[in-house]
Parts: C-alpha cells; sequence; structure tokens
C-alpha cells in the first residue's frame, strides 16, 4: 500500500511555546507506516518535556524494531505507550520543574491492510471512507466518563467547559490504562491525528470537507506536499479564526494504493 | 476572578467567571447562568459582587435567593442572602455548584489530569 502523509504542528497566537508534538515514519524492513501525535501538560516548559519523551520513545522503538509483534500491533502499542508512561512519570518525579507533567498520544500503525490505534486522552483519530466521518478514538476526558457512565446528559456534556479535563494522561500516574482499536483499512482511506487547539474549533463537516480535499490531493499526485501542508495550514488558520487558543497539530494519512 | 463551578460527582463540568456586578441565575434563557432544570425556578437566584472598600482589586460576593420555589441551600441550609467564602457549595434544584475564590481553580491549561 502507498501513503501520502502531511503534518503540520502550530504553536498557535496565544500560546508562549509549542507543547505539541508529532512524528511519522516508514519501518522499510517491516512494510509499515506510523504517525503518533502527543500534546503536552503542566507547567512552565514541562508539556513540551512530555510529549516530547512520549514521541521520541514510541519513534525509537518503531525504528528499532525488525520483527512484527506476535501479539498483535495493538498489544504492542498499548505495551510502548505504558513503558513511555514510567519514562515520563519518573522524569517529572527527578525534575521539580517537569512535576505534575503528563501528555495525551496516538499512535497509528499502518501494516498492509491492518490499521492498529492506540490512545490515551483527547488527542484523537479520525477516518474518513467514502466520505463519511467517523472518530475511531474516544476522548479520556471526565465529561466523557461522566456521560459514558450517565450521570449528565449529552446536552450537558455538549455545553460544558471544562471539557479539557483529562481521565486518563501519559506520565501523570504510576499506571495508566491504553486503548487500543484495529481495523481493516482500504484503499481512499484517509486518517487525521488531531490535537483538541485543531478538532475543538472545527466542525465535523469542516474536518470531512478537509480531509475530502487532502484525498482528492493524494490522488492527484501533483506537488502533493506542498499543497498538502498547505491544506493543513489552511485547517489550523481556520481553528484560530473560530477561536482556538491552544497549540494546533495535525497529521493526514491518505491510502493511494 | 473568583469562580462558579457546576460539579457533578465531585467533576467541574461548568464553570463561570464572576467577572461582572450582578449574574442571575436562573431556568429562562438569558439568565447568565441558565440551568435546564424544572426544579430551577425562572429568575432563581442572583450573585452580586461588590468591591471591598480600602482594598485594592478585594472583592465579596453575595448570594440572594429570589424568593424561587425550591430555595437555594448554601453548605445544606436554606439561605435567602448570605456571603460567600472560598469552597461554598450552593444547591439550586438538583445542581450542585461550588465557589471558588481567586485564582485557585485553574482550569485554563490545555488538558489537566483530574481523580
Amino acid at each position: 500500500m502507498n501513503y501520502q502523509v502531511s503534518t503540520l504542528s502550530e504553536k498557535g497566537n496565544f500560546r508562549s511555546n509549542n507543547e505539541d508534538a508529532i512524528a511519522y515514519g516508514v519501518n522499510d524492513k517491516l512494510n509499515i507506516t506510523w504517525m503518533i501525535i502527543a500534546d503536552g501538560m503542566g507547567g512552565h516548559l514541562a508539556g513540551e518535556v512530555a510529549s516530547s519523551l512520549l514521541i521520541d520513545y514510541i519513534e525509537k522503538e518503531i525504528v528499532q524494531l525488525d520483527a512484527k509483534p506476535e501479539s498483535g500491533w495493538c498489544r504492542w502499542i498499548a505495551q510502548q505507550i505504558v513503558s513511555a508512561n514510567e519514562i515520563i512519570f519518573e522524569h517529572a518525579h527527578k525534575q521539580d520543574e517537569c512535576k505534575g507533567m503528563g501528555t495525551t498520544g496516538v499512535v497509528v500503525i499502518f501494516d498492509k491492510q491492518q490499521c492498529s490505534i492506540g490512545w490515551v486522552g483527547d488527542s484523537r483519530a479520525y477516518l474518513l471512507r467514502d466520505s463519511q466521518l467517523s472518530l475511531q478514538t474516544e476522548d479520556h476526558t471526565m465529561i466523557q466518563y461522566l456521560l459514558n457512565k450517565g450521570a449528565i446528559t449529552a446536552n450537558e456534556a455538549e455545553k460544558s467547559n471544562t471539557k479539557n479535563l483529562l481521565s486518563r494522561a501519559i506520565g501523570s500516574k504510576k499506571d495508566v490504562e491504553v486503548d487500543t482499536i484495529s481495523y481493516h483499512a482500504v484503499q481512499g482511506d484517509t486518517v487525521m491525528l488531531s490535537t483538541d487547539g485543531l478538532h475543538d474549533y472545527l466542525t465535523p463537516t469542516e474536518i470531512t470537507e478537509h480531509m475530502k480535499e487532502f484525498a482528492s490531493l493524494a490522488y492527484a499526485n501533483v506537488a502533493h506536499e506542498v499543497a498538502g501542508i498547505s491544506l493543513c495550514k489552511k485547517m489550523t488558520e481556520q481553528a484560530i479564526t473560530q477561536l482556538s487558543k491552544d497549540n494546533l497539530t495535525l497529521g493526514l494519512i491518505s491510502i493511494t494504493e | 476572578m473568583a469562580y462558579l463551578a457546576l460539579i457533578v460527582e465531585d467533576v467541574v463540568i461548568n464553570k463561570w467567571e464572576l467577572n461582572q456586578d450582578e449574574l442571575l441565575i436562573g431556568r429562562v434563557k438569558y439568565c447568565d447562568i441558565h440551568i435546564e432544570d424544572r426544579a430551577v425556578s425562572s429568575k432563581h437566584a442572583r450573585l452580586t459582587v461588590k468591591e471591598v472598600p480600602y482594598e485594592q482589586g478585594g472583592n465579596v460576593v453575595l448570594l440572594e435567593d429570589l424568593n424561587s420555589t425550591n430555595g437555594t441551600e448554601l453548605n445544606g441550609n436554606l439561605v435567602s442572602r448570605q456571603l460567600l467564602k472560598n469552597g461554598d457549595i450552593i444547591k439550586i434544584g438538583f445542581n450542585q455548584f461550588k465557589f471558588v475564590e481567586g485564582s485557585t481553580l485553574n482550569l485554563d491549561e490545555t488538558a489537566v489530569i483530574v481523580g
């Protein structure tokens, strides 16, 4: 399978630093394509440290991998996030300025027809297939938690202005629970990983339209790299216009054949 | 800046900055703190933010029940007028609010882990 990829991470207009991070690559030996996104949190520069630690750790592990995990990609992703959690948690306890830091994380791995996703926090993975948008991840937020257990209504959840309260994060506690999902990928699929500074400020319709445009660029294959980044830029600018005050990061992957 | 936080199972699901002289709490849509709950009166209660004389930037917040049908509870007792202090719990209908003074409640981070 062939993939077209574009990513962008922006500080935005209000934050003094960018606590988001994104990375992607191909492990040629295993013929897999991967992407990871993270949104750090914590005072001073700690958020940046947490998201970088996660990205660096997962990237190192994927690059070094020379055989496919026998237990499957979902389990492997979950194990790597758990290991990264220990590293970030220990780092936070050794460095005073990093105390309380943590990060969200979404890892996606494409292996032939299989797409495997593991995540913690409120960064997301969307799938566009046959022009239909579907959210592949479920936010680990307190609002989602209360909604799932029926303590609040969908209307109350929608109106909440504290959706940023996480119920899970990587590195904030000694242990972390990772959710995973795996599905059969087909040609024409487009996946977007994003942080809340982006997806909270675009409507599902707007996200759909942008992803459709990315998919069409991927097929046209003309100056795709420039056009892809330009589209990512258009999305972050639209989110900023629609009052995003956070860092904004997204990664788009289209399967072209 | 003081806040009023709507709490469900110890989680803040909504917060309002008390950044104007008066805030109306009630079921009608034009209320500053609009609550869709039949146990809440149309105009149920009012919060008044008053400057403390001779104290730069110092404010006090007064809670007043506006003759509501089901009353306004402060820390478990029905009240008609009462000055609020940090951590006070206000119950209006089936809704529980926490009064948070100053900047003790920081919800402006990208993400905060709770629990």
